[in-house]
């Protein structure tokens, strides 16, 4: 069975994507890391190494977790696939969910976490690492994903059976992350690449079993859709925001439990990376993080959220009424400034308390880079972009586009002196250009829902 | 009021419709009947203009290739498979389809009344059986008294007492001098609503058919099922 749920993987990729394409994404990794690799030193020279590794190995687990969110919570949802058909095969759903773990375990260890060892490995002549802190530090990233992966698999089973069950789980996972950021518990993997102490992989492995054995254990065999009723609300959502589109992607939000989903995979990560900035700022004996840059950093990092709102509803219906896909996509992208507002708005104002003249041009930034990403995420991937990842030739545009401008921003924002404002200054006007190019061709590009 | 000439249509490199003609006239009901994968489905996409093709083609005097969204403003759809929101209940749903519509009046309390909703009128689609779901897609195809409807197997998923409903709430809408465009495997409903029937095998239409007794005969012969068929 698992053979087969490799081979629908690999042709659900296909069908998105060019033939080949997916083989080619690992030799992406493999480029970017080695890349990254040889600059490793000048890192260094800004963050710790033990706040490097813990930022790293914890954003690795959020990683994890947010990929597998995905897939339990998002796209298994999505359409008639094998992962569904314990409803008319003699097999039960606890099963079939194990296999998907499986398959996305097998799949992105073989996309990312070995691309990433051999990319280390070439980077050797220039980063001078050795095959043994490589490999050490491959151990740690694999076991941190499939940390996050497998407490994603277990998080399943209990939104399944009781969101309270699952918002409790969520808030014990982020305060223990919360612990570990301040060194206060230990993240088992960071402390084995930190101590070298196998003890530590250990302990990551018997989380990993138990969170993986639970959730096969708590997935019942078959998973039952109840009817569901809900009271009138749309007429309600439709007076607040006077545009029945956005209400009712509002109401899809809230019932497709985009928040509930989206905590741990976005409005947290935001959270720990705020606290840490001021941590890391509070320790430096200068700023290492301007109000700038941290805005940079969350706009970058509100894309997930467009993502989740991509795969929240089905939207063939849309097709049978006068509504083009560029209805729905700039429906989306009004949803996703209203939710990704919500959390980084007090993040701005309150990182802003101390030195105000900073507020303006960091709310300007932080919204020109929303709009930025949200065009080109738009016009590259459209209405559908939980594989968008997949497809190389998306990846390499998106990277070109959106990752380059970002990290120059981000770069350039680290030391306010003169030459980082004109900097700003050209990178925001291509940006404004690029995305409002962007926009005009994606209302031609997506014109049809097939 | 609906018309293709030469329409031809490529998904991939798979050759769907290869010149396909057709002519509907004002107030017909016209049946398409064919195998599966002979391109009705593709058919009805493009004339409410779901896809794109080549060709030239005109409903209501529009063409759906160009306008596509004013196309799908003036008709109603039925599509075959089931088009509903997730998250929305039925009564938000139908709201949702007046709003998008700028229907004005009291639409909504009308539909649920009409095709018997109120039961699961808070009920989320996603929830509904398949024929619920085929009832509340017909309602809202219906909202803006358009005056074609297209209908893609429009009686699938539909139990023998809605089969009923469904083909008065038609024969309704027909009385009205309106136009229906209807796809469908099934000959007596095609015999019995239908006043021309036309036969699509691979992309083309092979026969316009406008006697309807001898229907099953003439369908069995144009697309070979009466070779294979035991006497």
């Amino acid at each position: 069975m698992l053979r087969y749920f490799l081979i629908e993987e690999y042709r659900r990729h296909l069908a998105i994507a060019k033939k080949y394409s997916l083989f080619v994404f690992p030799l992406y990794v493999i480029f970017f890391t080695s890349i990254s690799a040889a600059f490793v030193d000048e890192v260094f020279k800004i963050f710790p190494y033990t706040s490097f590794i813990y930022l790293t190995l914890i954003s690795t687990f959020i990683y994890g977790f947010g990929v597998g969110s995905f897939e339990f919570l998002g796209r298994s949802m999505e359409g008639f696939t094998l992962v569904n058909t314990f409803s008319i095969l003699p097999v039960n759903a606890k099963k079939m969910y194990l296999y998907a773990f499986l398959r996305d375990a097998i799949y992105y260890t073989l996309l990312f976490i070995l691309p990433m060892f051999v990319g280390l490995l070439i980077s050797i002549p220039f980063s001078h690492f050795s095959v043994i802190q490589i490999s050490i530090f491959s151990l740690s990233i694999l076991f941190s994903m499939f940390l996050g992966y497998s407490t994603s698999y277990l998080s399943f089973p209990l939104y399944y059976r009781s969101k309270i069950a699952y918002i409790s789980f969520l808030t014990v996972v982020f305060l223990y992350l919360l612990l570990s950021y301040f060194r206060i518990l230990p993240f088992s993997v960071a402390e084995f690449q930190i101590t070298k102490n196998p003890f530590y992989l250990l302990i990551s492995l018997g989380v990993i079993l138990s969170f993986s054995g639970i959730a096969y254990l708590l997935t019942p065999n078959e998973l039952v859709e109840r009817r569901k009723e809900r009271a009138e609300k749309l007429k309600k959502y439709h007076l607040r925001f006077k545009d029945i589109m956005l209400a009712k992607e509002m109401i899809d939000v809230v019932r497709g439990g985009i928040i509930v989903k989206s905590t741990l995979t976005y409005f947290l990560p935001m959270i720990l990376l705020f606290i840490f900035v001021r941590v890391l700022n509070s320790i430096s004996s200068g700023d290492i993080y301007t109000p700038l840059s941290l805005t940079v950093m969350l706009s970058i990092f509100s894309t997930v959220i467009y993502s989740w709102l991509t795969i929240m509803d089905d939207y063939h219906y849309m097709a049978i009424l006068p509504l083009s896909p560029w209805d729905m996509i700039k429906t989306h992208m009004k949803a996703h400034v209203i939710i990704v507002s919500l959390i980084s708005i007090p993040i701005i104002i309150f990182f802003n308390l101390s030195n105000p003249v900073f507020l303006l041009p960091s709310f300007l930034l932080f919204y020109l880079n929303v709009f930025y990403l949200l065009a080109i995420t738009a016009y590259l991937a459209g209405y559908r972009v939980t594989s968008m990842l997949f497809d190389p030739e998306i990846v390499m545009k998106f990277s070109l586009f959106s990752v380059v401008p970002g990290i120059i921003l981000t770069i350039s924002s680290l030391r306010l002196e003169w030459i980082s404002y004109v900097v700003i200054g050209a990178t925001a006007t291509f940006m404004l250009i690029i995305g409002e190019m962007s926009i005009k061709k994606g209302k031609k590009k997506w014109v049809y829902f097939d | 009021m609906i018309s293709a000439k030469d329409l031809q249509k490529w998904y991939g490199k798979k050759h769907v419709l290869k010149g396909l003609n057709l002519e509907v006239k004002d107030g017909e009901v016209f049946g398409l009947l064919g195998p599966n994968g002979a391109g009705k489905t593709t058919l009805i996409k493009i004339l409410t203009g779901q896809t794109d093709a080549r060709g030239e083609v005109k409903v209501a005097g529009v063409d759906p290739i160009k306008e596509p969204l004013k196309v799908r403003e003036l008709v109603g759809i039925v599509p075959e498979s089931e088009s509903v929101p997730n998250y929305l209940n039925v009564e938000e749903y139908l709201y949702f389809v007046a709003e998008i519509r700028k229907i004005k009046g009291d639409v909504v309390e009308k539909s649920i009344k009409k095709f018997d909703l109120e039961s699961y009128r808070k009920v989320i689609c996603k929830d509904l059986s398949k024929g619920t779901k085929q009832r509340l897609m017909f309602a809202a195809a219906l909202m803006h008294e358009p005056k074609i409807l297209f209908l893609d197997e429009p009686f699938i998923n539909l139990d023998p007492v809605y089969q009923r409903v469904m083909k008065k709430v038609l024969e309704d809408f027909i009385s009205k001098g309106n136009t229906i465009f209807m796809a469908t495997h099934i000959l007596e409903i095609a015999k019995k609503l239908c006043t021309r029937v036309g036969i699509i095998k691979d992309g083309k239409i092979v026969k316009i058919v406008e006697e309807l007794d001898n229907l099953e005969e003439v369908f069995m012969k144009e697309v070979g099922y009466a070779e294979v068929l035991p006497d």
